[in-house]
């Protein structure tokens, strides 16, 4: 068993009246890629935005409950945001490049926390390279990144998001706006990333949470039902709707 | 489903006879119907010939002074004696251009500050209480804004702010005047300054609104606070909607009459300070109209500037507009 | 942590700034509301509103402002029936044929360009016209020039009223074998009725409150308009005239005239957003 990267307690969300979120429960292993299941609407999406606090940018949602990052919560009065935002990265379902070049949108983050000590370019190189996307671009680096193909400005998102050395990456059904190359592509460089790094996907997928997943935490209207190895989740699950949502007679 | 619908109802793909629709009823119908269309279109049509028709009938009335004077003469010469024929109107530009200088000055930074502000980080409770607020704002008329000034601004001037900045300052030449009144440029441009307020909030907020919310999340997600977000993305990629703002704000600056004319002094000079009185175009034009039948010339003379303005402001207008329809058409 | 002191530093001095800044533009219309209020006030009187000027008014001698009161009533309220009699023909025509095409796009252009022309030149166009017509300052003459000041307002607002339709109302329209004008007038009028009101209302209370464009083109009169063809007094001029005079009982009614032009004007503004507001209940989504 692995050490525990990330503790859900008693998380509650709310967004107005609503209550989308329902007394959470769960720990995140470190290292590994942990996919979160379920049908469209069941609040997969806004667990993943708990856990880099990214949820208070949406005005009208309360979160109520613990997240614990390394055993330190992470919604703890006085916690600074920004740098639990640099531990935690996100991938978000479609590429936002920033207004300026290839460069600058990788070496972006390292420049706002001040980290411009002379390597910048190395950073760039060596993220983008973890990417799989700078024997595309080496070349251009100064061309605005809004000229990459969609796929390349998502793998783009990747780099930027690695260059700020978080351990944690959120990705949030990172492949849906790809063509399948491009899709496969990611995919293959978030098995090489869960080396080093603790993955977490939300995917409505289920053959790419199959293909991609150590854990899997399966959610339904809200509560998150079960969780588990990959192998047990998908092979023996103890939950009646896990079962039922596997088997596609629910979802 | 419109096409077909038009199909329908089109007389040539109608057999004759063959048709129940074809009663009078329905002829009558179509026919109202194309009518109404002609008559639509004729009027949308005169609506984009209008700007045109009006420079055209400037240009028609001012041409008596473009024939006989140059225009060098017109724009460069500081010589204004309508009685002798003589129309300088460089102190009415200068003065136009240094009102609107300075209540660019001091318009620019608070709206764009505000737009920010209540696009980016006022909670929805202040922007509904706000919003309407500044449109309130928009809506008040210039002459009520002259009356304020005459009232508010003129006093503050001349009590206080030119006493103490003489004080200070009185050695920068910007600063130092014979005009104590506080009727002068400074007046002018505050109180546009108040007046152009709403129109750069209002442009400079929708344009920032219309930045994607995932760009900012890609940026908070990094670690950036708030206002390197702003700094970095937000208002980089708002950058030309800005730009638009600010330069919407300054035509209307240019060409707003009645507030500026109350409160500028009107003195054919060419201001040297910011407390000095200043004679901007639309004032001149405004403060004449009585008497410029019975001068020669000072009809074209008067109606010229009007043109002079109109270009300027339908420049500057123009301008601003492409790039917000190329900002828009990005986004 | 250098670095990140500074950052949270500079975050907290542009918020401060920025609310600053928000404080201030508020500020500033109450400020101007108070002035107002505060010094017309004082003023104000049933004579003002209900006597025209009587033979020594801009001496401080007795009279109101009667006539320019209804002067600018008279004067708006022709500009605006003239302005949506046009514009709504136009506004409908941006929507119902030919909407993403190029005349559309370079209509909207123009529009939005005459919004930004300035109401001087305005008055110096209607000035033109009352030379070329042979005429002289009048109603007529002010009426004129307001509806094409008003012109663009009211059509760009109509043109966004109209643009919030939904295309499926308008295609279930078609659908039944109604012809564009029918739809426009059955379906879309009747669908952005409150919206359009708005638009109205707003170009309305512009109309009411300019002074540059009416300058040129109403003249300036002690009596009632009584006929299209003679000159009509407005109240921005009223107020104009008044402050310009010497005498401090003359300016007092200045302010006074003042408070009533901004009391119609805000009452205007306020009724606007009033049905733009129950335009969004009305909608068929």
């Amino acid at each position: 068993m692995e050490a525990t990267q990330i503790r859900i307690q008693d998380l509650n969300v709310w967004y107005g009246s609503q209550h989308i979120l329902r007394n959470i429960n769960a720990a995140i292993p470190a290292r590994g890629i942990t996919a979160i299941i379920g049908p469209s609407g069941c609040g997969k999406t806004t667990l993943l935005r708990s856990i880099n606090r990214l949820l208070e940018e949406t005005e009208g949602m309360r979160v109520s409950g613990q997240v614990l990052l390394g055993g330190v919560d992470i919604y703890r009065p006085g916690a600074d945001v920004t740098a639990v935002r640099t531990r935690i990265g996100l991938l978000a379902p479609k590429p936002f490049p920033l207004p300026m070049s290839i460069y600058e949108n990788v070496a972006y983050g390292p420049r706002i926390h001040g980290w411009h000590s002379g390597h910048l370019y190395e950073i760039v190189q060596r993220n983008l390279e973890a990417a799989g996307l700078w024997d595309e671009v080496k070349d251009r680096l100064r061309t605005p990144a809004s000229r990459l193909s969609t796929g390349q400005q998502q793998r783009l998102c990747l780099a930027r998001a690695l260059a700020v050395e978080p351990q944690v990456l959120l990705c949030d059904e990172p492949t849906s706006a790809l063509d399948p190359i491009s899709a496969q592509g990611v995919e293959s460089q978030l098995q090489r990333l869960k080396q080093d790094h603790t993955v977490v996907v939300v995917t409505h997928i289920l053959r790419q949470a199959r293909r991609l997943a150590d854990n899997v935490m399966f959610m339904w209207l809200g509560e998150l039902v079960e969780e588990g190895t990959a192998v047990q989740l998908f092979t023996s699950p103890n939950d009646p709707r896990t079962k039922a949502y596997l088997a596609g007679s629910i979802g | 489903m419109r096409r077909i619908a038009a199909k329908l109802f089109n007389p040539k793909s109608d057999r004759a006879g063959s048709d129940p629709r074809r009663s009078r009823r329905w002829w009558k119908r179509v026919a109202l119907d194309k009518s109404a269309h002609y008559t639509m279109r004729l009027l949308t049509m005169a609506t984009v010939g209008l700007v045109p028709l009006i420079a055209g009938a400037l240009l028609w009335r001012a041409w008596p002074i473009l024939a006989t004077h140059r225009l060098t003469s017109l724009l460069f010469s500081q010589a204004w004696h309508p009685l002798r024929g003589e129309f300088g109107f460089l102190p009415f530009i200068m003065g136009t251009l240094w009102v609107t200088t300075v209540a660019m000055l001091l318009a620019v930074p608070p709206s764009l500050l505000t737009a920010i502000y209540l696009a980016e980080y006022a909670p929805v409770r202040v922007q509904r209480l706000a919003n309407p607020v500044i449109d309130l704002l928009a809506g008040i008329p210039s002459v009520v804004y002259g009356v304020w000034g005459v009232l508010v601004i003129v006093p503050l001037v001349g009590n206080q702010i030119l006493p103490f900045v003489s004080r200070h300052l009185g050695a920068l030449a910007l600063f130092r005047t014979d005009n104590p009144t506080g009727f002068g440029v400074l007046a002018g441009g505050a109180v546009l300054a108040v007046m152009i307020f709403p129109l750069i909030i209002a442009v400079a907020q929708d344009l920032i609104r219309a930045v994607p919310q995932g760009l900012r999340e890609a940026s908070l997600s990094l670690g950036a606070t708030r206002w390197q977000t702003v700094k970095h993305v937000v208002l980089r990629r708002a950058r030309a909607g800005v730009v638009a703002a600010v330069v919407l704000g300054c035509s209307r600056a240019l060409g707003e009459t009645m507030a500026v004319l109350m409160v500028v002094g009107n003195v054919p000079q060419i201001p040297r300070s910011i407390f000095d009185a200043a004679y901007p175009l639309p004032a001149l034009i405004a403060n004449n109209y009585g008497e410029m039948m019975s001068v020669p010339l000072y009809d074209a003379a008067l109606l010229g500037s009007a043109l002079v303005l109109l270009l300027v402001v339908l420049g500057f207008n123009v301008a601003s507009r492409l790039a917000v329809m190329r900002l828009v058409g990005t986004n | 942590m250098k670095q990140h002191r500074r950052r949270r530093l500079e975050e907290r001095f542009f918020l401060v700034l920025m609310v600053f800044s928000t404080v201030t533009v508020l500020g500033s219309l109450f400020l101007i509301l108070y002035t107002i209020i505060r010094r017309g006030m004082p003023a104000l009187s049933v004579d003002m509103l209900t006597k025209v000027p009587k033979g020594g008014y801009y001496l401080g001698k007795e009279g109101g402002i009667l006539n320019a009161i209804v002067g600018s009533l008279y004067l708006a309220g022709g500009g605006t029936l003239i302005a949506l009699v046009l514009s709504l023909p136009i506004a409908l025509y941006l929507h119902s044929h030919a909407r993403h095409s190029r005349v559309v796009h370079v209509t909207r252009l123009a529009l939005d360009v005459l919004w930004g022309v300035p109401s001087i030149v305005y008055g110096a166009f209607g000035f033109i016209i009352l030379l070329a017509l042979g005429m002289r300052a009048s109603l007529l003459g002010g009426i004129i020039a307001l509806a094409l000041l008003e012109l663009p307002i009211m059509t760009r607002g109509m043109d966004e009223a109209i643009a919030m339709i939904p295309d499926a109302l308008k295609e279930a329209s078609y659908a039944l074998g109604a012809t564009h004008l029918e739809t426009a007038v059955k379906v879309i009028l009747r669908q952005s009725a409150p919206a359009l009101l708005t638009a109205v209302l707003l170009a309305f209370g512009r109309g009411i409150g300019d002074a540059a464009s009416v300058l040129f083109t109403a003249g300036y009169t002690d009596r009632l308009p009584d006929s299209l063809l003679s000159p009509a007094a407005s109240l921005p001029l009223a107020i104009f005239f008044q402050l310009g005079t010497p005498f401090p009982a003359v300016q007092q009614r200045a302010y006074a005239s003042a408070l009533v032009l901004t009391v119609i004007v805000l009452a205007l503004s306020i009724a606007a957003r009033y049905f733009a507001k129950r335009l969004t209940r009305n909608v068929v989504k």
